[in-house]
């Protein structure tokens, strides 16, 4: 008996190669958007700390408009313009 | 028909059952193996090409090409003339309002809920009756499960994995009704929302499992018993509005429809009075998410202001099944977070 496998095929995506040594590179974070203040602290807390211990130049934080949706490609698009590196994060 | 799937060769029935469930390929049930004649005869029920892409199924972006849609149909057991509800089921799911990112991988315990509308639900026997949300139908059984195994193959939808349900519902085994047209009073569900009378239609919702509510007697016991059951703070709707969905059973709209009440003034009386005081909210609203959905005109520094449990009574959708008694049933929403109703007509070739 011949069967067929139900699983779907994944676009592949081609990794850039990217320096990813910190020094003098623009970090940006982005805050998931939940809606706890506690969010905000933890990533103001995050930028200070990477401005004073790495040797980063600029640390940016942006905010998903909705935590429940993906970044929309305008914010996706500003964030890659500005920043070497990006970190998407959760405080809850 | 050529395939693009990857063939597994087996020795038999169970051979294959067991090999669906060491490879992670069901939902923990037996499935019906996806041999290429039963994917084949899927396919040629519907109009569409067996590489045609209807999108891609979030979060693990699994390409949802028309035969993979119908290898997932197989496994649940649908019969190829259920095919094309489950193609337009799964392109109102991928419309972005619907958000089928978030509906995959949030907290809350909302499933896509699968409504089936015009003359396509008699034709194929859904249950539209007596324990409409229940078992005991292959065509609402099956065109649920198909949903549930396209969620699971190509969005990747496992408990703990992507998937965060906190507790889920049963609803994620099948989750599909019919509206019963036939018995109500008032235009059908689809047609409200824009599809033309006499065609066939699909709805997704993403929504709890039922809540039953006792509501019987006049309009205004019906009405009071419904405010009650809509207002609870715990709800995602009060918390963060939404859309939800209401189930009359036949009895109870023709009652309405005696008294002269149309289904918009039921959705406007629901609305006007389903309501919870905003200090309230705020006291149990300790993620702070609340002020996220609150539409400007909701006064936000008046504790006893009434926030509604939608934006808009269009939000609360009715829809009439189930057994003639005296039971209705709620379906809440996820709130303003996405999930919201789909409507897509049901593409047919074949009369059935």
């Amino acid at each position: 008996m011949r069967i067929l496998s139900p699983v779907g095929e994944r676009r592949q995506f081609v990794e850039k190669q990217i320096d990813r040594g910190a020094q003098g590179s623009v970090i940006g974070l982005v805050n998931n958007g939940f809606g706890n203040e506690i969010a905000n602290v933890f990533f103001k807390r995050l930028q200070e700390l990477l401005l004073a211990k790495s040797q980063v130049s600029q640390v940016s934080i942006w905010r998903k408009p909705m935590f429940t949706r993906p970044s929309p490609e305008h914010l996706i698009d500003e964030v890659a313009s500005v920043s070497q590196q990006a970190v998407v994060g959760l405080c809850a | 028909m050529q395939f693009t799937s990857e063939p597994v060769d087996v020795d038999d029935y169970h051979a294959a059952v067991e090999l669906f469930f060491e490879r992670g390929w069901t939902d923990g049930l037996a499935i019906v193996p996806p041999t290429e004649d039963l994917v084949e005869a899927m396919i040629r029920a519907s109009d569409r090409e067996p590489h045609e892409e209807i999108g891609e199924i979030p979060p693990v972006q699994g390409i949802a090409t028309i035969e993979k849609l119908a290898v997932n149909s197989v496994m649940a057991g649908c019969r190829p003339e259920y095919f094309p509800i489950v193609i337009a089921a799964v392109e109102a799911m991928l419309e972005p309002e619907h958000n089928l990112n978030g509906v995959q991988t949030t907290t809350h315990c909302c499933v896509p809920l699968v409504i089936v509308n015009g003359p396509i639900a008699t034709q194929l026997k859904f249950n539209a009756s007596d324990g409409v949300f229940g078992n005991g139908f292959r065509a609402n059984g099956t065109v649920g499960r198909a949903i549930r195994l396209i969620l699971w193959n190509l969005g990747g939808n496992i408990p703990g994995e992507v998937d965060k349900s906190t507790q889920a519902h049963p609803g994620k085994w099948s989750f599909c009704v019919a509206e019963k047209e036939d018995a109500s009073p008032w235009q059908p569900f689809h047609v409200e929302r824009g599809i033309e009378t006499g065609k066939n239609a699909v709805t997704v919702f993403s929504c709890e499992a039922p809540h039953s509510v006792l509501c019987y007697g006049t309009v205004k016991q019906m009405l009071a018993s419904l405010v009650s059951s809509l207002s609870t703070l715990g709800s995602n709707n009060v918390q963060a509005m939404g859309e939800t969905l209401v189930v009359l059973n036949p009895w109870q709209a023709r009652q309405f429809h005696k008294e002269g009440w149309s289904k918009p003034e039921i959705r406007v009386y629901l609305w006007e009075h389903a309501r919870c005081r905003l200090g309230s909210i705020r006291e149990v609203d300790a993620l702070g998410i609340a002020d996220q959905f609150w539409p400007s005109w909701v006064e936000k520094e008046n504790d006893d202001y009434l926030v509604p449990i939608t934006e808009r009574p269009r939000n609360i959708h009715i829809v009439v099944a189930g057994g003639e008694t005296y039971f209705a049933a709620l379906c809440p929403g996820w709130g303003g977070l996405g999930g919201f109703a789909v409507t897509k007509e049901i593409r047919q070739t074949q009369e059935v």
